[in-house]
């Protein structure tokens, strides 16, 4: 059922851009505009995920294996971008500095707040790396950087590969930057034929073209990481390596982090708070109020539903791994890779075709959420079912307690506490979403982000800026949440 | 007290190709007793150990307590109804109850509640030796007294069956030694018929009244600890229980003559009662006598503290010896051997 719930909406974009036959779909395809949109789109993403990739593993070695100062503090600071939605940032930049508008600010804005993507999980990948391989390697005569080179850098490629898709993706998926920079990509474009014109053919087929392209990037990535295998040979006990004297290089990796953190969360707070302070009587507070209500009712509901989907589908990948369970994650995971606009766009002729009354309400809605998280949630609920042994079901069925209710009193019982953690991950970024929400909303409901959304392109700063604040607020709740230590027992 | 009886039971898990891990075991567990059954990893010890817990079916054979059949290719009865007790390899203690909680996670509802700490569950920690420890959590205690929780866990709800699922390998080898005394003195002072699963020799012959050692999906062998381990039923059994002395000899009336002499052999043995044979001893059957006839010259010994095992060549042949290391002789020394009690014969 969760399988389908991804693959049948998709189904639809496809059979709605070949509806008017393939003479449409090919005006649409091969007109210059589209090729020119595609060449934008790809660029975009291209170029962002370069310089996050090299900011990404810079800093995640500066703050791992070299003596910078307060690189513990780094170390959390700089994971912290990944928590500001893309619109908010563009909001700050270009309240800030408007000539940055276009290509330059999107660019800017896309890889301040997505490049902990690649530096998280290489961070990871360096803690756990071997460094007696380092050591070694250097007393086999080679230099310091050649080491880095050779031996370092092919540690963590793996972990640079993965965290550089998942840049690609959320750089194509990226509704919120690119359009209030203005900068035209697929998404923005899509959106906009689908807003202006009654003929929604070109919308879908341009969604197809951009399913076509995440497809690609995904099938890249996988090839980067087949036949690549971190072996950890040897049971030595782990040991942090020996840090690497920055010397005179100190102040420049001090000044860079600096400027990244200045670019990704300065700018963002500093441009909040001055709106907020400048035009409180800008906006109406009932409206502001207004929308946290609604977009805490839609995570709410986002987040309760996608567990509910998530945990048949979470309980059978982790304790009844088969050819089938694995096909389910599969098609949940590419349900999360689809960008968000698409998505929207599939429910919307789903939702006309197969649930008219429902078009335009809350449920189908909550569906997107569902197709697009529903692979977080999954993560969260698979995760916390394998870490209960199994032998606790089979002791409870031998102490007189049947199949389901050892699943109650035991397994779920246990896994309660990470499953709630999926659940306030899925909440914040249910939170967080623009595009689908944008699309799909009921008539008349206005989130914190579609609202911001809504006073940032009509350039009304000061008004959007209460949005951006009561954002931040109720995102730092499931942050919060998701953060702390969790309580032992 | 419950009788536990295993006819021809077999079990293949689907695959491709097919892995069979019961190829018909017959197994009665007398009621009262503790069984073991030794094998190495990967014999189908532990399916068996899960068809008799009900979590598993059998494609064949039945599992029968006191002559009620609970598992057949065709009948199951469900885990929660068998009355059988398991104690897992690490113990299993589920980590949200306290140690109280978890003993009295078996008993009937209305036992379960306040006055748990007089009624069953203070008398079966008492059993294992942990009296006053109800309001502990798991995580506060050492790896032998989870055990013994688990163990107390098991026999609170007065099982028919208690299943031992190599209870003491995640323990390290001073408090395995303790434990199991423990465990056989609280299982035959509950009076449960138990079955140990191990693959662990020591473990088997220590704790077991009758011990089954299993193979391939079968039980090869079956008996007293004694009687398995001093008359093997082959060469692998042999090895497999302990240190084994196998040099060829010649079969005849008066016994066994090989590199040791003339050994007197077992009544049932299962070697041919004439011609050439694998005659097998255990190294503690292989005693210094210096004024034997057979002369041995020690070729290396390994220092145990309490003993060592030598050894020794024999005319040519590699013969073990286990001797108290209080009088050692060195590498290259020659001394006199003698055998005490008989051989066992095998076809050579």
């Amino acid at each position: 059922m969760a399988a389908t719930l991804v693959l049948l909406p998709l189904t639809h974009l496809v059979l709605r851009a070949t509806e008017g036959g393939w003479d449409a779909v090919e005006v649409t395809l091969w007109r210059p505009r589209t090729l020119d949109l595609v060449g934008r789109t790809i660029g975009l993403a291209l170029v962002v995920t370069v310089a996050c990739l090299v900011i990404g593993v810079t800093a995640a070695w500066l703050v791992v294996r070299t003596d910078l100062p307060g690189r513990r503090l780094w170390q959390v600071v700089l994971g912290l971008p990944l928590a500001v939605p893309s619109y908010v940032a563009a909001f700050a930049w270009l309240g800030w500095r408007p000539e940055l508008a276009g290509r330059t600010g999107a660019t800017v804005v896309l890889v301040s707040i997505s490049y902990p993507y690649v530096y998280l999980p290489v961070l990871a990948a360096l803690r756990r790396a071997d460094p007696t391989v380092e050591e070694v390697a250097r007393s086999l005569g080679r230099g310091p950087v050649a080491v880095f080179l050779t031996v370092t850098l092919r540690q963590v490629r793996v972990a640079a590969a993965g965290g550089s898709l998942l840049v690609g993706l959320y750089v194509l998926s990226d509704f919120g930057a690119v359009s209030i920079m203005r900068y035209e990509v697929l998404t923005t474009v899509i959106y906009r034929s689908y807003r202006a014109s009654f003929d929604r053919t070109p919308a879908a087929v341009l969604g197809c073209v951009l399913v076509v392209i995440t497809l690609l990037v995904v099938g890249a990535e996988s090839r980067v990481r087949r036949g690549e295998r971190q072996d950890r040979v040897g049971g030595g006990a782990e040991r942090p390596a020996a840090p690497v004297r920055l010397g005179r290089w100190t102040a420049p990796a001090l000044a860079g982090l600096v400027a990244v953190i200045a670019a990704a969360l300065g700018v963002p707070a500093q441009r909040i708070v001055y709106w907020v302070q400048r035009g409180t009587s800008q906006s109406d507070h009932a409206d502001v109020w207004d929308a946290a209500g609604s977009s805490l009712t839609a995570a709410s509901v986002g987040a309760l539903a996608t567990v509910l989907v998530a945990l048949p589908v979470g309980i059978l990948s982790a304790r009844y791994a088969g050819r089938l369970s694995r096909g389910v994650t599969a098609a949940a995971y590419a349900g999360h890779s689809l960008p968000g606009i698409v998505v929207a766009l599939s429910m919307v002729f789903f939702g006309i075709r197969v649930l008219p009354s429902l078009y335009q309400r809350l449920p189908v809605l909550i569906l997107a959420y569902v197709v697009l998280f529903l692979s977080l949630a999954i993560g969260a609920v698979h995760a916390s079912i394998a870490q209960v042994p199994p032998a606790l079901d089979d002791v409870a069925r031998t102490l007189g307690r049947t199949q389901l209710q050892a699943w109650r009193e035991i397994t779920l019982r246990l896994a309660t506490p990470g499953i709630g953690a999926g659940a306030a991950l899925v909440f914040l970024v249910v939170m967080k979403e623009l595009p689908a929400t944008l699309l799909l909303r009921p008539t008349g409901m206005e989130t914190l982000a579609v609202g911001m959304w809504r006073q940032t392109s009509s350039a009304q700063y000061a008004a959007a800026a209460p949005y951006a604040a009561a954002i931040v607020v109720l995102s730092s709740i499931p942050t919060a949440i998701l953060t702390l230590p969790g309580r032992r027992r | 007290m419950t009788e536990v009886a295993v006819h021809d039971l077999t079990r293949t898990y689907p695959g491709r190709p097919p892995v069979p891990a019961l190829r018909g075991v017959d197994l009665e567990l007398p009621s009262g007793s503790l069984t073991a059954v030794l094998g190495p990893s990967g014999c189908g010890k532990t399916t068996l150990l899960r068809i008799l817990a009900g979590f598993d079916r059998p494609d064949g054979g039945t599992v029968a307590f006191d002559g009620d059949e609970v598992s057949s290719q065709t009948r199951a009865l469900p885990p929660e109804r068998r009355r059988v007790g398991i104690v897992p390899q690490e113990g299993a203690l589920f980590p949200h109850l306290d140690v109280g909680a978890n003993v009295a996670f078996g008993l009937p509802r209305r036992e379960r509640g306040r006055g748990r700490r007089t009624g069953r569950v203070a008398e079966v920690l008492e059993l294992v030796g942990l009296s006053g420890f109800e309001r502990r959590r798991a995580h506060e205690l050492s790896g032998g007294q989870q055990q013994r929780v688990a163990l107390a866990r098991a026999l609170a709800p007065h099982p028919a069956l208690v299943l031992l699922d190599e209870p003491f390998t995640a323990l390290d080898a001073g408090l395995r030694g303790t434990l199991r005394a423990d465990v056989s003195a609280t299982l035959a002072a509950a009076g449960a018929t138990a079955l140990l699963v191990t693959h662990d020799q020591a473990e088997a012959l220590s704790m077991a009244d009758h011990l089954a050692v299993m193979r391939a999906g079968r039980i090869v062998q079956s008996g007293p600890p004694a009687d398995v381990y001093h008359r093997p039923a082959d060469v692998q059994v042999a090895t497999f229980l302990g240190e084994a002395v196998l040099i060829p000899g010649r079969a005849g009336a008066a016994g066994v003559t090989c590199a040791l002499g003339v050994v007197a052999v077992a009544d049932d043995s299962p070697g041919p009662a004439s011609g050439d044979v694998t005659v097998c001893l255990r190294p503690e059957q292989v005693v210094r006598a210096d004024d034997a006839r057979v002369k041995a010259t020690v070729v290396h010994t390994s220092y145990h503290g309490h003993d060592a095992l030598l050894e020794l060549d024999v005319a040519g042949q590699a013969v073990a010896a286990r001797w108290a290391s209080t009088t050692l002789p060195h590498p290259g020394e020659e001394v006199g051997v003698t055998v005490t009690g008989t051989a066992v014969t095998f076809a050579p």
